[in-house]
């Protein structure tokens, strides 16, 4: 807590001449008194204010952290995330072709299976034929 | 039919995976009975002269992170004007090709460093039919300006291009379609291949004794991110948790001081080698004599052959789990997926020191998958199926040669002029 009686500076007890000048002002001091205690008032709404803002900004940097580190661990999940994704497009390449390879091996004829070099037409990527049209103007 | 494959390189001359797969789907179309011509550029580097192969196109180098990095701001401008949007020269050439050999379809390849744009625009006034091989991002790097997509440059390549679209992955796919430059056409996405007989079976496996680990990069430098600093920091981390029964052999081209570095500073120099960079063919056949392949690349990498080449040989790839090829192999079947962590990549290493992964039947498994789906001879039909297709487009409307120069010669001067007014104005 912070003293804002600023006033009271330099009306302390004294001995000799001094006691003169700190007796003129504690006069001074009370005749102003009430503007003193207006402005004490206005330095303790400023540092209640000051004090809030800062109690505010240390909260805001405690959600920034935590936000933060959920943001790192919601990037490597979805990192995580996009890495099965991607191994299962590869798998559901590989499964497509393995399809296809038994499909050609079921319609060869019963004298004999066809050798695997007959088969290597098919490609890894029969899912992802991706065609679109031209536009209109073309 | 007559193919003209077109493409900013083509090899000896590389910088990466797209010239060499260039390279490759030619002579595989050449040995199914296509009469293939390349239009490329000049050489950076004296090459012997192939009769097949028009090396009339000039390069636009903006490859070289130094000098661009280096040169003034409207001179960066201009130089990637001409790289990505218009170079009127090359149109010539183009027209000059087309011309000539009266191409039944055009093979589109890597076009950036040629005026990409305007040779497409070319392609379209003449109506001529393409197929465009997308083993990166090339159309969005076509239409950005200054490193950022222009959305009006992106609506009039979406408008006016339509084609046949090769992708190499979905996620390539995804990724240019969200940036906002929209196929439009025939898309189909199909993955990149192998070449190369059938190789000897990979023997004696890792047994709890010396495991073998590779990685590779074309170029090892930090701009190309193809997380070579995470293979040797996950070295570290394994030697740190006590292992030493495995090396790290890191072969390609090192342009970056730092990777040198990085493994004096972890004290790693008896365990990580930097092999250098070795012939295509010659590097292929090592991935016999390793039991791990190493690929921690970024996130947005289009395909990797790598892994795929290092498959074939039995070395089993260990890969970051959301890159192109992630979306081809699967995961403990026939590759080892991680996230692209340093850490994760050493976790999965050790779980592979300590025996819980058997490398043996994924990497049989691997090559065998390799070998029969991801060979070029799998592949190269379905890529003739989208050229014959197109070629079979109609070229109702198509406009002339002249027009198509002075088109181009007018948009290069337009484009430099509309640098020089809003940079020097």
């Amino acid at each position: 807590m912070s003293d804002l009686a600023f006033y009271n500076v330099g009306c302390g007890e004294a001995k000799g001449m001094r006691r003169l000048v700190v007796l003129a002002r504690r006069g001074v001091r009370r005749i102003l008194r009430p503007i003193f205690l207006r402005q004490v008032e206005l330095f303790q709404s400023l540092c209640n204010r000051l004090d809030a803002a800062e109690r505010r900004d240390a909260e805001h940097r405690h959600e920034l952290d935590h936000l933060t580190r959920r943001q790192d661990h919601l990037g490597d999940q979805m990192q995580h995330t996009m890495a099965f994704g991607w191994d299962y497009v590869a798998l559901v390449r590989r499964v497509a072709v393995l399809e296809d390879r038994l499909e050609a091996l079921a319609a060869q004829p019963q004298s004999g299976h066809a050798p695997l070099s007959n088969l290597r037409a098919h490609g890894p990527h029969l899912i992802q034929n991706n065609t679109r049209h031209a536009d209109a103007n073309h | 039919m007559k193919i003209l494959v077109l493409s900013n390189l083509y090899p000896p001359d590389v910088i990466g995976g797209y010239e060499l797969c260039c390279r490759q789907a030619a002579d595989a179309l050449r040995q199914r009975g296509h009469d293939v011509r390349v239009l490329t550029t000049a050489p950076r580097s004296p090459s012997p002269a192939e009769p097949q192969v028009r090396r009339t196109l000039r390069l636009t180098d903006v490859w070289s992170h130094y000098s661009f990095q280096k040169s003034a701001p409207i001179t960066a401008h201009l130089t990637q004007s001409e790289s990505h949007r218009v170079n009127a020269y090359n149109v010539h050439a183009l027209l000059g090709e087309l011309e000539e050999f009266q191409p039944d379809v055009v093979y589109v390849h890597m076009l950036i460093g040629i005026g990409g744009l305007a040779l497409m625009a070319c392609l379209h006034h003449l109506q001529v039919p393409w197929v465009w091989q997308l083993g990166d991002d090339v159309p969005v790097k076509l239409c950005q300006i200054a490193g950022r997509l222009n959305p009006t440059l992106a609506r009039e390549f979406s408008r006016q291009l339509h084609g046949h679209f090769i992708p190499v992955s979905q996620q390539l796919l995804d990724a240019i379609e969200t940036s906002g430059a929209t196929l439009n056409g025939v898309v189909e996405v199909i993955p990149n291949w192998i070449v190369g007989p059938e190789p000897p079976p990979h023997a004696d496996y890792f047994r709890g004794k010396h495991l073998r680990i590779a990685a590779a990069a074309s170029i090892i430098d930090r701009q190309t991110d193809k997380g070579i600093d995470l293979a040797v920091e996950a070295a570290a981390l394994l030697r740190d948790r006590g292992y030493d029964h495995f090396s790290l052999d890191i072969f390609g081209q090192v342009h970056d001081p730092y990777f040198p570095s990085l493994i004096l500073n972890y004290g790693l120099n008896d365990r990580v080698t930097l092999k250098g960079s070795l012939p295509q063919d010659d590097l292929i056949a090592h991935y016999s004599e390793y039991d791990l392949f190493l690929f921690p690349t970024r996130p947005g990498e289009p395909f990797g052959v790598a892994p795929l080449e290092a498959a074939a040989r039995g070395c089993v790839p260990l890969i970051s789990q959301t890159c192109g090829i992630a979306e081809w192999l699967v995961h403990t079947i026939d590759c080892l997926k991680a996230p692209r962590t340093a850490a994760a990549f050493a976790r999965t290493v050790s779980a592979v020191l300590d025996g819980s992964i058997d490398l043996e039947p994924i990497g049989r498994r691997a090559s065998a998958v390799a070998r029969r789906e991801f060979h070029i001879d799998t592949i190269i039909p379905r890529i003739e199926d989208h050229l014959r297709r197109a070629s079979r487009q109609s070229r109702a409307g198509a406009g002339t040669p002249e027009e198509a120069y002075r088109l181009a010669l007018l948009a290069e001067k337009l484009s430099r002029v509309l640098i020089h007014e809003s940079l020097c104005a």
